[in-house]
């Protein structure tokens, strides 16, 4: 679903954040990308969303070039931000019209927006709420509205969890079981380890814009991934 | 998905404090200017009919055959469209006083009752439009991408798949349509006040299709500006930033550039001020007099010497009753009129001279400060409106036009039914045709307006820079969108 190869991103100063990277991620599987600040999780996503373009290699969502047929990738994704950030003075609902149109999905009933609401946690009574009064928390699972409305196949999350106090955290990673059980394809980004070894089916650690390792749910669902994590950096480092 | 952009564009600018503060900018300023504005021209409009009815009553009268200096007066009437744009009109002559001579005079008959309203500049549509609604216009658009990229939203709206060019069409479509909401709300509020005058008929054959060219001039100027915004929205990433980029902007393009043109063309060209100008013409004239009289005074002596009357024995001459004296005067009087027309031809064509070389030095500085001050789409749209109102430059040349005109029919109906005569060194005055009737009315000054066509001829170049200040600002701004960095 989303097919990363050879990707490279050098910025016009001379760094690089991205080196060659490849990987995919299948329907139905969570992949979490763990690295330091600047190890170029975030580039990635960027380039998924043509936000930026690649120095080389190529970036796809569904079988389309980000790069060359960006608006035709983008049909098939969703992305939430680490701060999820909306129209303050819009309601939720309008929010939710909004980015559903957005997305093409037009003539949405109350029902729907009700069981979007229902389905990320939270209350009826929100849907009316102005974005200004909301919580972080509540953004955020309403960014994951947002993506559950447009219901794309694959879903982009860029440190979701950053900045959610752990109850939050806990009801979100509960949404993307539902997210994974309902086969879509999720790439996340994260610093958090303890929470990529719940959710996660496969986590690659990246460092200085290399994938380092790559390593399937099975190897570290018994082990400490922040060992794992640390054996490969500083494997990275030395190799 | 593009109606869907607008949508939002809309209720985000509804929702916002500064569509409340234009609102209410445009509500109170609009009508206000506007019966201020009606008030002031129905004082003029009154004062006109009453200057030109007591004039006429004053001045029906026997014309003396000695009255030589016989003035005629010719009045400008205000026009109707000044209401919305007061332009030059407290600068322009609004009077003709017209002269034996040929050389008739413009001036400002009307005292400025409120030289503050001068001082402070009028609140007319002009104003309100020129530089509220074009202050509101920026305040609208300055962040539109830059405050959405800050806030995060951008960056959402990208994620889908959305066409940046559409992202920016709705910006300028949904800032435009709500802008244009309280403005004309309160332009259908300023027009009820207008229509509430009892001389002022926006329906009127003279009134409603310079109207409607104003409406259009004014709404592409407004878009023109709402473009300018987006464009500065795409050129910076902080909204403070797009702020202070959109405030110089419009001190610069809506002040600046309008102010400093007039000020570049002088020191590009400059010219002689217009008192050098009739001081020089006063110049060649007394020269040319003063040659005149030399030449008078050659004539003299040579019909003395002719007639014999410059040598020894006749010291003292009878040019009434001395034969040889009546000749020579005579003789003199028969060559000195002809001397008086020479000169009076030559001095006539040389002040024409003058006067022409200064109104083309006058017409190339015009032009030079016309052409600078385009570059802001404020001097095209002050240009289009002050001469769609009546209240422009050109207008000041068909009061010239309607002044040489009236001095013409005066001519033609007074002056032409003079009958001079030069006898025995006296000049007398008599008349002729229908003056020897003895009663005359002041012939009245027919004020030829400039038609809409006549100012359209002229103003397109105003209204096709309009057109390309919204094509170049929205591709500027397409150009750079394209590019933007939404992160």
């Amino acid at each position: 679903m989303i097919e990363i190869e050879e990707l490279t991103k050098r910025y016009e100063d001379g760094v690089l954040a991205l080196d060659h990277v490849s990987y995919s991620v299948e329907p139905g599987e969570i992949f979490c990308l763990l690295g330091a600040n600047g190890a170029g999780k975030t580039t990635t996503i960027n380039i998924l969303l043509d936000f930026i373009p690649p120095t080389s290699g190529s970036a796809s969502i569904n079988g389309h070039d980000c790069n060359k047929f960006p608006l035709e990738a983008k049909k098939y994704v969703s992305y939430v931000s680490e701060n999820v950030q909306l129209y303050g003075m819009f309601t939720a609902r309008q929010n939710l019209a909004f980015f559903a149109e957005l997305a093409g999905k037009k003539g949405l009933k109350k029902k729907d927006y009700d069981d979007a609401m229902r389905t990320v946690g939270l209350p009826e009574k929100a849907l009316h709420m102005r974005l200004k009064h909301y919580s972080k928390g509540m953004r955020q699972k309403l960014g994951i509205a947002i993506a559950l409305l447009k219901d794309p196949p694959a879903i982009l999350m860029d440190e979701p969890t950053s900045g959610l106090d752990p109850t939050s955290a806990q009801e979100f990673l509960e949404q993307l079981r539902k997210l994974r059980e309902r086969g879509k394809a999720i790439l996340m980004t994260t610093h958090d380890i303890f929470r990529a070894k719940i959710i996660a089916d496969r986590v690659g650690i990246m460092k200085q814009g290399r994938l380092v390792a790559i390593r399937k749910r099975q190897d570290f669902k018994h082990a400490d991934l922040e060992q794992i994590y640390m054996y490969e950096m500083e494997a990275a480092e030395t190799a | 998905m593009f109606k869907t952009l607008i949508k939002k564009e809309i209720i985000e600018t509804i929702l916002d404090l500064r569509f409340i503060i234009v609102t209410l900018l445009c509500v109170v300023l609009i009508p206000l200017g506007t019966y201020i504005s009606r008030r002031d021209y129905e004082r003029r409009l009154t004062d006109y009919h009453r200057t030109k009815e007591m004039y006429r009553q004053s001045n029906t009268k026997r014309l003396k055959p000695f009255d030589f200096s016989l003035v005629m007066e010719g009045y400008r009437p205000p026009s109707p469209l000044s209401v919305f744009a007061c332009g030059i009109e407290p600068f322009m002559p609004d009077k003709v006083l017209t002269a034996r001579s040929g050389f008739f005079r413009a001036v400002k008959e009307s005292i400025i009752d409120h030289p503050q309203s001068l001082l402070f500049g009028k609140v007319d549509l002009l104003f309100n439009v020129g530089f509220v609604m074009s202050l509101a216009a920026l305040i609208f658009t300055f962040s539109s991408i830059s405050g959405e990229k800050e806030s995060g939203t951008l960056r959402l709206m990208i994620a889908n798949s959305v066409p940046r060019s559409h992202v920016l069409l709705a910006k300028v479509v949904g800032k435009y349509i709500t802008l244009m909401v309280p403005f004309v709300v309160s332009l259908l509020i300023a027009l009820i006040v207008l229509d509430a005058s009892p001389v002022v008929s926006i329906v009127s054959s003279r009134v409603y299709p310079s109207f409607l060219v104003i409406l259009l001039v004014t709404f592409l100027y407004i878009l023109a500006i709402i473009s300018l915004g987006v464009l500065i929205s795409t050129l910076t990433h902080k909204s403070i930033t797009s702020n202070v980029v959109a405030l110089l902007f419009w001190v610069v393009f809506i002040i600046a550039v309008p102010k400093i043109s007039p000020l570049t063309a002088e020191i590009v060209y400059p010219i002689e001020s217009r008192n050098f100008v009739d001081m020089r013409k006063r110049v060649v004239k007394e020269n040319i007099i003063e040659e005149l009289e030399q030449r008078k005074l050659q004539l003299s002596d040579a019909a003395m010497s002719k007639f014999g009357l410059s040598g020894p024995g006749h010291t003292v001459f009878d040019f009434d009753n001395d034969p040889l004296g009546i000749k020579a005067k005579a003789w003199y009087d028969s060559r000195v009129t002809a001397l008086g027309d020479e000169y009076g031809k030559r001095i006539a064509n040389e002040l024409r001279k003058i006067e022409q070389d200064y109104r083309n030095k006058t017409n190339v500085q015009t032009f030079i400060t016309m052409s600078l001050s385009r570059i802001s789409p404020a001097s095209c749209y002050t240009y289009l409106i002050s001469e769609l109102s009546g209240t422009g430059v050109m207008e000041r040349e068909n009061f010239m036009d309607n002044a040489r005109r009236y001095q013409e029919k005066v001519e033609e109906l007074i002056y032409d039914n003079f009958e001079v005569e030069t006898l025995g060194g006296r000049t007398s005055v008599g008349v002729t045709g229908e003056l020897t009737k003895g009663e005359v009315s002041p012939p009245e000054m027919d004020y030829r307006q400039i038609t809409l066509a006549e100012i359209l001829e002229t103003g397109w170049v105003d209204i096709l820079l309009l057109f390309l200040f919204n094509i170049l600002f929205f591709v500027a701004a397409f150009l750079r969108f394209r590019k933007y960095d939404v992160r």
